[in-house]
């Protein structure tokens, strides 16, 4: 379990619920991160402008900015955070997982350009000792085509598996791919038509992707 | 020295010029952190909703939120946003910044209570991973409920998003 128990599902208000639940229908599976949030209204809301607005906005594309978030979290070595992006890759995007694992270590892979895996190698190193960064790294971002708008674009997934990279490895959040003991906590008050109504594997267990990325949640 | 230069200003959007405006107007703090993410007004947008509601509610005391936030960022070795941390500490209830920024580089806290959570604090902020129970079981051992752990642990987390960028650029 985590190290603070979750709260009682029956004490969540209606705010926090909401944002509980909206997570499940749009993904069909837990967060307990949103669960644990219950316990800071602000930071509950803070969250719901944090990830999607920023995820869903700017020049780069969608699914490069997601394997940034896994690869950030990768490099931290956040089991919680890369899992369930990873995942998300490969069940809405349609990337293969072998080239997600690839990927979001910093290596080759089919799908992916040689630009890319630069953004995704200044990324990692920003996430895990944003210190060490030079001047020569962001050059080489530049070289390869990535304008500073962007470079801050892609830093800012960074930044985003910083702060859900230290949340949920400070309290241990659990493995919520594969979670249904949390079930009690979901989907309380959705229509039956959301429940499990998405590509991919369904819920939160059963999925041979999703075991897979279960099996392995630690860097290699 | 800065790895990147902020957007020419007149090369600013008009919308995001309005946004760096405002939170000028209102604290003034961490001004170069925020003219990076203006290259990216989505994410500049997300710091300042953040930032407002984590830093600025909760049922902690502001001047300890702010304290535990300076403590996390000296820890990563972060000066920049540990001096604009203390500065708002100071004005929220401490006395000075060169006091806040002593109490944020040692981790020492006005009482055993402080001093456990900023412990724990710098701990978060740098090797999360690393965390046990005991740290937790001695939080709340001095005291603290939860709720407060929690509360707290958003903190140092919302001091990640902005170190893992003031970092990175080399931001003073």
């Amino acid at each position: 379990m985590a190290l603070i128990p979750y709260p009682d599902p029956g004490t969540i208000d209606e705010a926090n619920r909401a944002a509980i639940d909206h997570f499940a229908s749009e993904h069909g599976r837990p967060t307990l991160l949103r669960i644990m949030l219950s316990y800071s209204s602000p930071a509950q809301q803070a969250m719901d402008a944090l990830y999607h607005p920023v995820a869903e906005s700017g020049v780069l594309p969608r699914p490069l900015k997601e394997l940034l978030f896994a690869a950030a979290s990768h490099a931290r070595q956040c089991a919680y955070c890369m899992g369930g992006h990873s995942l998300f890759l490969v069940s809405e995007f349609g990337y293969d997982q072998s080239a997600v694992e690839a990927m979001r270590s910093g290596q080759e892979a089919a799908g992916f350009s040689e630009a890319d895996r630069r953004l995704v190698t200044l990324v990692r190193k920003a996430a895990a000792e944003p210190s060490a960064v030079t001047a020569e790294d962001l050059d080489a971002a530049r070289h390869l085509g990535w304008s500073n708008a962007e470079i801050i674009e892609a830093l800012a997934m960074a930044c985003h598996a910083g702060w859900t990279n230290t949340f949920a490895q400070g309290l241990r959040l659990e493995d919520d791919l594969t979670a249904p003991e949390f079930a009690a906590y979901f989907l309380s008050t959705l229509p039956a038509r959301n429940v499990g109504a998405r590509s991919g594997p369904p819920a939160c267990i059963g999925g041979a992707t999703v075991l897979a990325f279960a099996v392995r949640r630690r860097p290699q | 020295m800065p790895l990147m230069s902020p957007l020419p200003r007149d090369s600013v959007p008009a919308e995001t010029a309005a946004l760096l405006a405002a939170h000028a107007d209102e604290h003034g703090h961490f001004a170069a952190l925020r003219e990076a993410f203006a290259y990216f007004p989505a994410a500049l947008r997300a710091l300042d909703n953040q930032y407002d509601l984590i830093i600025g509610q909760g049922r902690l005391d502001r001047g300890l939120r702010e304290l535990v936030f300076a403590c996390a960022a000296s820890a990563r070795g972060d000066e920049y946003l540990a001096r604009a941390m203390a500065a708002q500490a100071a004005a929220h209830g401490f006395t000075g910044t060169g006091a806040v920024l002593a109490m944020a580089a040692s981790g020492e806290g006005r009482s055993d209570a402080e001093t456990c959570l900023l412990t724990w604090a710098r701990k978060m902020a740098t090797t999360p991973y690393k965390v046990v129970e005991r740290d937790i079981e001695r939080l709340h051992t001095a005291g603290w409920r939860d709720q407060e752990i929690v509360e707290a642990l958003t903190v140092v987390s919302l001091s990640a998003y902005m170190s893992v960028m003031s970092l990175t650029l080399k931001l003073a």
